[in-house]
């Protein structure tokens, strides 16, 4: 492709001939009655007039297209929450969800961009679809599985027994290679559809040079998840948020034996619930985690934002209350990722405007009007105060009782149990 | 560059690994659980149960009673399944139990059930209907589950059964932090300003802990025995300090009154124990001085209490009834003090009490004699006692039958969360006997029909790859094996000559499909009386 340089060069005259021939889709342009072909400096030849038939095709396409693009980025998403939602019911690797919730309000606080909250969805996509089709290719294996192990108990030596076995070794291997070979040839669902990867990657084996290719792609991947990045900011966030809670609710438990103190954890509660949902998204917003300690820098942003910071706010706290619901009953452990997912599903947006509300702060360095600055703090103080109340009553009926005052999901790992 | 050769080798490996792990099953069916034998080694083991089986002879020796032989090993485990975890063996457990040498399979059962979280769970459950019934109880009070969930935890851990008693009377705080409160907050009634009550625990606390009906003296003397009104109200002024509150159940200030029938008077009433005043501690609130006074080693009756209700667990009927009256007129017999005496002095184990009681002669003996067993072969034991299993055993052994693998904690989270919901439905169906558990009752019509028509028992038996009777059709040699095999499954036997004749004939008729005759004598097998029966 010539460079810009060059285009300018020519502006006023034909391109030199070897550029003209370097370029394969410049086409020679009759001029009109000359009979002559005229290649225009600097510019592709037109398209060829193209018949209806082929304009609807193309429109069709492209529409197919655009829906399957919309399709992988909303599987993309869906994929990336329950990710999110496994993860936060592991311990230790619930450290990552939060990561990534902090993270996603932290992009849009320092772009503006909402959209730029929905971190690697379509990388989500097409690891969630490798998951889904995995599973769904292991499950006659699985039912294989199920017949030959009831095969060994019911007749340990039959001769059908033993073709069972053999036929559920040969079932894995080629499952195995099968899912292996449509990840090498990229993940794709025609991948997972074909029949025929083992061929394939037989063949690209046998060319050479595949075994440094594949695990360089593997390593790419995995990289590209950043993980420890992502731990490493959720611990922090955990942290900061754990340090500015944990004395309020700490006086909130001890309300029970002495009344003045849970009077003061409440108010100190409150206060905390101001700032910290914004605290902990500068902490993101910075990679810093002094950020999540510096009052006065989040006072003078609420400033220039007051009322994103209001809605930011209330949606947090309104989002975190449903939940407390499902801290009632705990379920079995493998089935725990199904309450996390109603949790993500909750906590995400409200991570997302605060973020939003962050990124609003960027586009004004000086406070707004007093009446915006006023009327932003009115729904606070009501909201804090009813939040603290509920909370302080949850305890009578969360699972773990006054546990359940330092499992605050919505500054913490967005999960109803730790340790789950 | 090595650490992406190791990332990338080890996803690969790994990946291959767990498939194979856990998708291939074991050529031979090797127990994956082990027992420790020291524990059946240990001197005064051997000697408790040494002195236990003596007991038992020498009663039978005086009463001129010769006892039946031993039973079956599988019959044995099948009581031990029953009692301890609510359903039967499965043919995977039964396959890996016959695998062992015989003199190690019956410790092995016990431990493997031991180590089981099922058994955590089911003995739980027992418990608790022990100590707060099946009611659901006072809402946002009591938190049933909860609780049966510590007590579960508490079992697992094997922790002394006097520390988990102790709690249950003497907590503090709120029911969903501290479940053990929720022993108080059950008797909590809104007539009375949601506050417990004092004599409702006083007679739970009696029944279920030291084995005496001393709520019988409620409104008057005892009729049959020594308790006076007196020692009952003594008894709930314990608990009458104990309020409910924002802190969740204390201790506080309060008398507790007792109100005079026929005058209506009240007068409060001072706590006292109705026997043994020198085991009272004098410090402490009054809920923990009688907690401590019911878990006294030197208490008899706790240890006593809590002997005859494993009896009765493992059993399926206790030594002395009923189970929560020892003081009934059935005769005490000798194994009861020799067995709570060790019970008490090792701790209040309860696991060992269950070691030793399944290791005793008495209870490896048949249910059925060569004779008819009479009233005094049944009181003194020389034979096993037939009983009829509870709802949730017959649930328990209809869904486990239905399967040749074993469905526990390791099953899958659906299968689990399916037999949960078929146990829930089909004990509502055939009543739940609440915490008259141990009461012989007879069978019913409905339960007859539900065993027969049932929509559990038609999706567990029919043609289905999911169930035992198809994959005992694919996968058995021949009709011999095939039959055997049902038998296993179902009755955890094998079957007699003449059983095996008449139904080996009966999959040779070729009018059905095998796995279709199968279900028939699947069918056939689960609708016997020995199904239904504890034997």
């Amino acid at each position: 492709m010539p460079s810009s340089s060059q285009m300018q060069r020519w502006s006023d005259g034909a391109p030199p001939a070897e550029i003209v021939e370097a370029i394969p889709f410049v086409e020679p342009v009759p001029e009109v009655g000359a009979g002559k072909p005229v290649t225009r400096p600097g510019s592709i030849a037109p398209r060829p007039k193209v018949g209806p038939a082929r304009r609807l095709l193309r429109f069709i396409g492209g529409l197919v297209r655009v829906v399957g693009s919309m399709l992988e980025w909303l599987f993309g998403a869906l994929a990336l929450m329950v990710a999110v939602a496994v993860l936060a019911a592991l311990p230790v690797l619930q450290f990552l969800s939060l990561g990534y919730l902090l993270e996603a309000g932290g992009r849009i606080a320092r772009t503006g961009r909402l959209r730029d909250g929905f971190i690697g969805v379509r990388l989500a996509a097409r690891l969630g679809g490798i998951v889904a089709m995995s599973w769904l290719l292991l499950l006659p294996v699985r039912f294989v599985a199920g017949m030959a192990r009831a095969a060994q108990i019911i007749e340990p030596d039959g001769e059908v027994t033993r073709a069972w076995r053999w036929s559920l070794t040969v079932l894995i291997a080629f499952t195995a290679l099968h899912i292996g070979a449509a990840c090498a040839r990229g993940g794709r669902l025609r991948s997972f559809l074909w029949p025929f990867n083992i061929v394939w990657l037989l063949r690209r084996v046998w060319r050479g040079g595949y075994y440094t290719e594949a695990r360089d792609a593997v390593w790419d991947v995995a990289t590209a998840l950043r993980l420890p990045y992502y731990f490493w900011l959720g611990c922090r966030g955990f942290a900061a948020a754990f340090l500015w809670l944990a004395i309020p609710v700490s006086l909130l438990a001890l309300g029970r034996a002495a009344a003045p103190l849970g009077f003061l954890g409440a108010l100190l509660l409150a206060w905390v619930l101001l700032y910290l949902p914004f605290l902990q998204m500068r902490l993101a917003r910075d990679n810093r985690f002094a950020a999540a300690f510096e009052l006065r820098a989040a006072r003078r942003e609420y400033g220039r934002a007051p009322w994103a910071f209001s809605i930011a706010f209330l949606i947090t706290l309104l989002t975190a209350l449903p939940l407390y619901l499902l801290k009632i009953e705990v379920v079995p452990t493998e089935a725990a990722w199904l309450p996390s997912l109603v949790f993500v599903a909750f906590i995400f947006p409200a991570r997302l405007l605060t973020g939003w509300a962050l990124g609003r702060v960027q586009r004004r360095q000086s406070p707004r009007h007093w009446f915006f600055r006023w009327t932003g703090r009115l729904p606070y103080l009501p909201a804090a105060a009813l939040y603290v109340l509920i909370v302080y009553f949850t305890q009578y009926t969360s699972w773990n009782g006054v546990w359940s005052l330092y499992e605050q999901h919505a500054f913490l790992v967005p999960v109803p149990f730790f340790g789950m | 560059m090595w650490w992406r050769n190791l990332f990338f080798l080890g996803l690969v490996g790994g990946g291959v690994t767990a498939l194979a792990v856990n998708l291939m099953p074991s050529r031979a069916p090797t127990p994956v659980t082990h027992y420790e034998p020291s524990a059946y080694q240990d001197v005064e083991f051997r000697q408790t149960v040494a002195r236990v089986d003596a007991s038992f002879r020498g009663m039978w020796a005086d009463q001129k009673i010769k006892p039946v032989s031993a039973a079956a090993p599988l019959a044995q485990a099948r009581r031990l399944a029953l009692g301890l975890l609510g359903t039967i063996p499965s043919l995977e457990e039964i396959r890996q139990l016959e695998w062992l040498p015989s003199e190690g399979r019956l410790p092995w059962w016990i431990d493997h059930i031991l180590q089981d979280r099922r058994f955590a769970d089911y003995l739980a459950e027992r418990l608790a209907r022990a100590c707060v019934g099946t009611e659901d109880g006072p809402f946002l009070f009591f938190r049933r589950r909860r609780m049966v969930s510590w007590l579960a935890e508490q079992v697992a851990q094997n922790r002394p059964y006097d520390q988990i008693v102790h709690n249950l009377i003497a907590a503090q705080g709120l029911w969903t932090d501290q479940p053990a409160t929720n022993f108080v907050s059950v008797t909590s009634k809104p007539g009375n300003k949601n506050q417990p009550d004092p004599v409702r625990l006083a007679g739970r606390v009696t029944r279920a802990f030291l084995g005496i009906r001393l709520d019988c003296a409620e409104c008057h003397n005892h009729p049959f025995a020594d308790w006076k009104q007196a020692d009952f109200h003594g008894l709930a002024a314990f608990f009458g300090q104990t309020h409910i509150g924002f802190t969740g159940v204390y201790d506080g200030d309060g008398e507790f009154q007792a109100t005079a029938r026929k005058t209506n008077e009240k007068r409060v009433v001072e706590p006292r124990v109705p026997f043994r005043p020198e085991l009272l501690p004098a410090e402490g609130s009054r809920r923990e001085r009688l907690a401590r006074w019911v878990t006294d080693a030197r208490n008899p009756n706790f240890a006593r209490a809590t002997v005859n209700r494993v009896w009765a667990l493992v059993c399926g009927k206790s030594l002395v009834e009923p189970v929560d009256n020892l003081e009934s007129d059935s005769p005490v017999l000798p194994a009861l003090p020799l067995l709570a005496d060790d019970f008490a002095s090792h701790g209040f184990d309860l696991r060992r009490l269950i070691r030793i009681i399944a290791s005793t002669e008495v209870f490896r003996l048949d249910s059925a004699a060569d004779r008819e067993p009479s009233e005094t072969d049944e009181k003194t034991w020389a034979v096993f006692p037939m009983t009829r299993l509870r709802p949730e055993q017959v649930v328990g052994g209809v869904i486990q039958a239905s399967s040749a693998t074993t469905i526990d904690m390791d099953a899958h989270i659906i299968d689990r969360l399916i037999r949960w919901a078929n146990t829930s439905d089909f004990v509502k169906r055939y009543g739940d006997s609440g915490e008259d558990e141990f009461d012989g009752r007879g069978g019913t019509i409905p339960q007859r029909l539900l065993l027969m028509n049932g929509t559990l028992i038609r999706d567990r038996l029919k043609d289905s790859p999911f169930n035992a009777t198809t994959r005992i059709a694919m996968f058995a040699a021949n009709d011999a094996r095939a039959v055997e095999t049902a038998y296993l499954t179902v009755l955890t036997r094998r079957p007699t000559f003449e059983e095996a004749d008449y139904f080996e004939k009966s999959l040779a008729s070729s009018r059905l499909g095998r796995a279709q005759r199968l279900e028939d004598i699947f069918w056939a097998l689960v609708n016997t009386t020995e199904f239904s029966w504890n034997h």
